[in-house]
This record gives C-alpha cells, sequence and structure tokens, in this order.
C-alpha cells in the first residue's frame, strides 16, 4: 500500500472526537429537555385541577337533574291531586243531585196522598152541603 | 436516570468510531463534529426503542445517512441543477482544489493531504467500505451488516477503494513531477 495511504489511515486511527462535541450534545439533550420537563410539570398540576372541575361539573349536573326531577314529580303529584279534588266534587255533585230529585219525588208523593185525598174530602163535603137543598 | 447512564455509556463507546467515520466521509472536522453530534442526538431520541445488540452498525448507519444529506446539500449549493443526484457521482466529481505549488509537494503534510484528496475522490460506497475497514476497524460481516450489502461485495468494494486510491494518488504524482520539470 502506498506510504500516503498508510499515513492516511494512521491519521485517522488516531483521530478522536473532541469532548467538545459530547459537551455539546449534553446541551442541546438538556435543552430538548427542558420544555419536556415543564410541560410534565404543567401536566401534573393541571390534571388534578381537571379531576375537581370534571367532578364540580358532574356533581352540579347530578343536582340539577335531581332537582329537575323533583320539580317534575311534584308536578305530577299537584296533577293527580287535582284530579282526585275534581272527581270526588263530581261525585259529590252528584249525590246532591240524586238528593233533590229523590226529595223531590217524595214531595210530590207526598203532596199527591198527604195533601191531596183531606182536601178532596174537605172540598167534596163542602160541595154536598152546598148543593144539598135547605 | 437509567436512560442517561446507558446514553453516556454508548455515546463514550462510539463517538469516537462515528466521528473517524464522518470525517472519512466528509473530508472536514467541523463537518464530522456536527455529524457526530446528529448522530449522538438521534441516539437519545431513540434510545429506548434501539436493539442494543446491533447499536453499532446503528450509528453507523445514522452517521452515513447524515453524511450522504450533507454531501447532497453541498452538491446541490454548489450547482443547484444537479438535485437528485446519486452521491456516488457528486463524489467523482469533487473540486480538484489541492495546492499545486511544486516547492509544497515534498511536504510530508502535501503529502497526507493529497491522499486525504484522493480519499474524498473516491465514490462514497468505496470511501464508507474503506474507511470502515482501515480506519474504523470493522470486520467484513460487521461492514456488510452496517452498509446493507454482502460481505462479498464489501471484499471487492475494499480491493476497488485500494486501487482507485493507489491509482488516484499515483496520478497526482506523475502530474507534480510534469509540473516541476
Amino acid at each position: 500500500m502506498d506510504k500516503e495511504l498508510q499515513k492516511l489511515i494512521h491519521q485517522l486511527q488516531d483521530e478522536k472526537c473532541p469532548s467538545a462535541v459530547l459537551d455539546r450534545v449534553a446541551q442541546r439533550i438538556s435543552r430538548q429537555r427542558a420544555p419536556s420537563r415543564s410541560l410534565r410539570s404543567i401536566l401534573t398540576g393541571a390534571i388534578p385541577i381537571a379531576c375537581l372541575l370534571g367532578a364540580l361539573v358532574l356533581w352540579q349536573w347530578h343536582a340539577r337533574r335531581e332537582a329537575q326531577l323533583a320539580a317534575e314529580l311534584a308536578a305530577a303529584q299537584a296533577r293527580a291531586n287535582r284530579a282526585l279534588i275534581v272527581a270526588q266534587t263530581q261525585e259529590a255533585f252528584g249525590y246532591i243531585g240524586q238528593a233533590l230529585i229523590r226529595a223531590a219525588a217524595h214531595t210530590e208523593n207526598a203532596l199527591l196522598k198527604e195533601a191531596v185525598p183531606p182536601l178532596r174530602n174537605s172540598f167534596e163535603t163542602v160541595k154536598s152541603k152546598v148543593t144539598k137543598p135547605i | 436516570m437509567i436512560r442517561e447512564r446507558e446514553f453516556q455509556a454508548l455515546s463514550r463507546r462510539h463517538c469516537d468510531e462515528i466521528y473517524r467515520y464522518a470525517l472519512g466521509l466528509l473530508g472536514n472536522q467541523a463537518d464530522a463534529e456536527d455529524a457526530t453530534q446528529e448522530a449522538l442526538l438521534r441516539l437519545w431520541n431513540h434510545l429506548p426503542r434501539i436493539n442494543l445488540f446491533n447499536i453499532r452498525a446503528w450509528l453507523l448507519q445514522v452517521t452515513r445517512n447524515y453524511c450522504l444529506d450533507q454531501i447532497r446539500r453541498r452538491s446541490n449549493a454548489a450547482s443547484p441543477n444537479k438535485a437528485d443526484t446519486d452521491p456516488d457521482e457528486i463524489l467523482e466529481e469533487w473540486p480538484d482544489d489541492m495546492a499545486v505549488d511544486p516547492s509544497f509537494a515534498a511536504d510530508s503534510s502535501f503529502q497526507l493531504e493529497k491522499a486525504r484528496q484522493a480519499l474524498l475522490k473516491l465514490p462514497e460506497t468505496l470511501r464508507s467500505v474503506f474507511v470502515l475497514y482501515e480506519a474504523n476497524g470493522l470486520r467484513y460481516r460487521e461492514i456488510a451488516s452496517t452498509l446493507g450489502m454482502p460481505v462479498n461485495t464489501v471484499k471487492v468494494n475494499l480491493l476497488r477503494a485500494r486501487q482507485k486510491l493507489s491509482t488516484l494518488i499515483h496520478k497526482e504524482e506523475s502530474w507534480i513531477k510534469n509540473c516541476k520539470s
């Protein structure tokens, strides 16, 4: 092999990576890691807060839903009560109406049986007295 | 912490190899330092996913890819029309910017520079094989797995690289002699 080539090979074999290269690599790695570290710290702070907020929102949503259900239940109960009152009132009016019809029938019956015969009798008596020749 | 220790150990173990390979491919120290930095940063970023049994080949492949990108960029910057050219072709056409002063020709540093320039004129594949074998001391099989070629191709490429280097150096010598005469 040529002398120059051998020299070149020896020179290449003796070449060492300057320590500054490793230092620069270390610097670049630390620079690369800096944003990820801050991101990590942000995430460690943000995750519990997000969990708390989520729990709060969930709790509020649940409370609102409970209140809505209670209101709906109360409205349904009120509607049922009103319907019951209407039914009871109808029943009461029906009873009164029946009582009045019965009372009217009874009055008619009483008049025909108790008042009309004596009146007719007295009328007949008066009529016979008047028509009798003196 | 484990990752950092692992990285430190690996980078200390392999940085010289990476640097030598990059220096052989790019031909100057500043670029070789940049290539070493990039390779080590990629090692850091990919460390959790790398197969540590094959780390040497992986690092050298990463270095090679980075160096090829750099060579392409240089070539594109020098002549924008030559975009997407094969790196081997680019390297064959690298400028012959050696000092041509004959009084300087006898100097040993000049002789070394001549050899270095000859190395830079080799196609990339031949240069990779030569640098990995001669400077980094890799075996044929290791070079084959790093460059993704059969072992026999590695042997042939190494032979060709030596022949081509010898031819290039002798060509320069005869040219200098002509200049002197």
